[in-house]
């Protein structure tokens, strides 16, 4: 929505509109609108997640004794629905599971009797880095590559851009994870995670090796669709009167580039980065999965898989909670890099 | 990641000349020829495989004849258990494919209806509407697919309703932005003073209005669902085995790869060729439809 209120009129500097005081509580009204619908969004997908896990056949009784759950009198049955607290009414396990939450108390896993907050807290870390990892390479590789291609349109540099652009596109991270398990075994005999997982604390150098080729499988895709963004929205702009007028005043192409054409390009750029945030989110799970890396992703497989409830709803919250913070923070920074959506 | 075109506006509201220039401007873009040759390569093949015309049976296993290399008896070498690559990645091909057009069905059609619904009728109907989309956007869709696949069991069907679920929000969001634009153009006005019915207005006014960017969404889209599937497929959430589906058999490949590198090349480059096959028709659909780059 933002985007569209920017206009196509280049960035003019502070405008002076209305008094300070009254601007300020606009803004601050406009934050409290927005985290408030932050958090109902947040309120709709515990509601949605609850519900999916509840549909899906198959219960932690069932989950734990496998077919022998079939051997089970009523009487036993009904104390072990009692023990999982899965024999009351919907509504009422959904109110003491979000009560429950409230207090920074999400379950006990069934599978290895850990605490959910204890699961989730020893696999976030890792999640995190490999995302921030990832987004870095892709921010990298995406405006660094982007701002080229656009620089100079048809030239080989920018076809090149544009062949890679589609082949991280087109490849799918679980290929190209795959392929490079495949080559640096093959090749070099090497599998950086075969020796269990470090921590960045424990063993930075082995830390490094582990996260440094699933964050690049992660990031050429996220790359290649921020470069695709950053290329057209640079072209878009190059486009305008106020560039071709800074080139006529005998501005230097390269500041031209840099200070005129991509920061007035940046909005879709943010756009973009957000959007693919959360396919990074996504991401996780299968490539975590390829390079054996304890981080959410898989935390999220095995419990879904093992009807692990109290898992994986919490792994799907944290989820979503990630989610939701980046479209927040790209809010901001929608008025960070554009003066006019401050007012 | 091929929905991510989504985001790009895509300025095409005004009506096609005829079908058969689309065809040609399609084919004088580039990126639209080579994905249509992909795509016809492919298409050819999932054919040639449901006609019964493969090297081998797919399932068939010859434990004589385990992990050779591509050979003139199998062009793409055999698998652990003597299985012709060639004819498993044929069927896969035709695994990919139904299940990326069923999911796409799905969510065009829901899509579809609820970017129209939300952007025609606006008020309580969109906030509703705009709500669910942006609910099911917050679960990240291939966790949201994990949680469908698990509830509904393993199975071609399954994944496809999984896949076309998820990206409905997508479809949503892309429908019904022209469509408030188009609700408010003259003629549709005009249609309502004349007094149509509000289906004639819809089917004969609205919806040939974002005909041209479902055709490019729906494009995407099965690019897409083919991505997604594959996914599922290689972490296990698919058609269990002996089905042949691409996932599955890159999957089982990485593990080989240092011994029967054809086990792992052929079906990732199947799946590669599909992605891209249709991301490079649905850009080609998209630049032939925009009149700002139509002549380039």
């Amino acid at each position: 929505m933002t985007v569209e209120q920017a206009g196509a009129r280049p960035l003019a500097g502070r405008l002076p509109t209305g008094s300070a005081g009254r601007r300020g509580r606009a803004l601050a009204l406009r934050i409290v609108a927005r985290v408030g619908k932050a958090v109902l969004t947040l309120v709709g997908v515990a509601i949605i997640v609850f519900l999916v896990l509840r549909i899906l056949p198959g219960n932690q009784i069932t989950a734990s004794l496998g077919v022998n759950a079939g051997l089970l009198t009523k009487a036993q049955y009904a104390d072990l629905a009692h023990f999982y607290g899965i024999g009351k009414p919907l509504p009422q396990q959904f109110a003491q599971w979000a009560g429950a939450l409230l207090h920074g108390n999400m379950g006990v896993s069934d599978q290895s009797g850990r605490t959910v907050t204890s699961l989730i807290g020893a696999a976030l870390p890792v999640t995190l880095e490999l995302a921030v990892a990832a987004m870095l390479i892709g921010l990298v590789v995406g405006v660094g590559a982007g701002a080229i291609a656009a620089a100079a349109p048809g030239r080989p540099a920018d076809r090149a851009a544009r062949v890679v652009a589609l082949a991280g596109l087109g490849v799918p991270s679980f290929v190209i994870g795959s392929g490079l398990v495949a080559l640096l075994a093959a090749v070099f005999h090497y599998f950086p995670s075969s020796e269990g997982f470090a921590s960045l604390a424990s063993d930075p150098w082995l830390n490094i090796q582990q996260i440094f080729w699933p964050a690049l499988t992660l990031g050429l895709g996220i790359g290649a669709a921020i470069l695709r963004t950053t290329r057209g929205a640079m072209l878009d702009v190059a486009e305008q009167g106020f560039v071709r007028a800074a080139r006529g005043r005998g501005l230097q192409p390269r500041l031209v580039i840099i200070k005129h054409v991509l920061r007035n390009a940046m909005i879709p750029i943010l756009t973009m980065s957000g959007i693919q945030f959360g396919y990074l989110l996504g991401g996780t799970v299968v490539v975590e999965q390829i390079f054996v890396l304890p981080g959410l992703g898989r935390l999220l497989l095995t419990s879904v898989t093992e009807a692990d409830y109290a898992t994986a709803q919490g792994v799907t919250l944290v989820f979503a909670l990630g989610f939701i913070l980046v479209n927040l923070l790209t809010d901001v920074l929608y008025a960070v890099v554009d003066p006019r959506l401050r007012s | 990641m091929a929905q991510l075109a989504a985001a790009e506006p895509v300025a095409v509201i005004r009506p096609v000349a005829s079908r058969r220039s689309l065809a040609a401007r399609l084919w004088r873009q580039p990126s639209g020829r080579a994905g249509l040759i992909i795509l016809a390569v492919m298409v050819l093949a999932g054919l040639a495989s449901l006609a019964g015309l493969v090297p081998d049976n797919p399932d068939a296993q010859n434990p004589a004849a385990t992990l050779r290399g591509p050979s003139a008896a199998h062009l793409f070498g055999t698998d652990q258990y003597g299985r012709d690559v060639l004819s498993r990645v044929m069927a896969g091909t035709v695994l990919s494919l139904q299940t990326a057009l069923l999911a796409v069905a799905i969510c065009a059609v829901l899509g579809t209806v609820g970017g129209v619904a939300a952007g025609y009728f606006g008020g309580v109907i969109s906030s509703v509407v705009t709500s669910i989309a942006d609910l099911i956007f917050a679960i990240p869709s291939i966790l949201l697919a994990l949680a469908i696949v698990t509830g509904l069991g393993a199975g071609w069907q399954n994944t496809a309703i999984a896949v076309g679920v998820s990206y409905t929000p997508i479809f949503i969001r892309v429908v019904r932005g022209p469509v408030l634009a188009i609700r408010n153009a003259d003629y549709v006005k005009a249609a309502q003073v004349l007094g149509f019915s509000r289906m004639r207005i819809l089917f004969r006014h609205v919806l040939p209005g974002v005909g041209g960017i479902l055709a490019v969404q729906v494009t995407l889209a099965l690019g897409w669902a083919v991505l997604i599937e594959a996914s599922l497929d290689f972490l296990g959430l698919g058609p269990p085995p002996p089905a042949a589906t691409l996932g599955l058999m890159v999957s089982d490949g990485t593990n080989i790869a240092g011994i029967a590198w054809w086990n792992l090349a052929f079906p990732a480059i199947a799946v590669v060729l599909l992605v891209l096959g249709f991301t490079l028709t649905g850009d080609g659909l998209r630049d032939a439809l925009d009149p700002s780059t139509a002549n380039n």
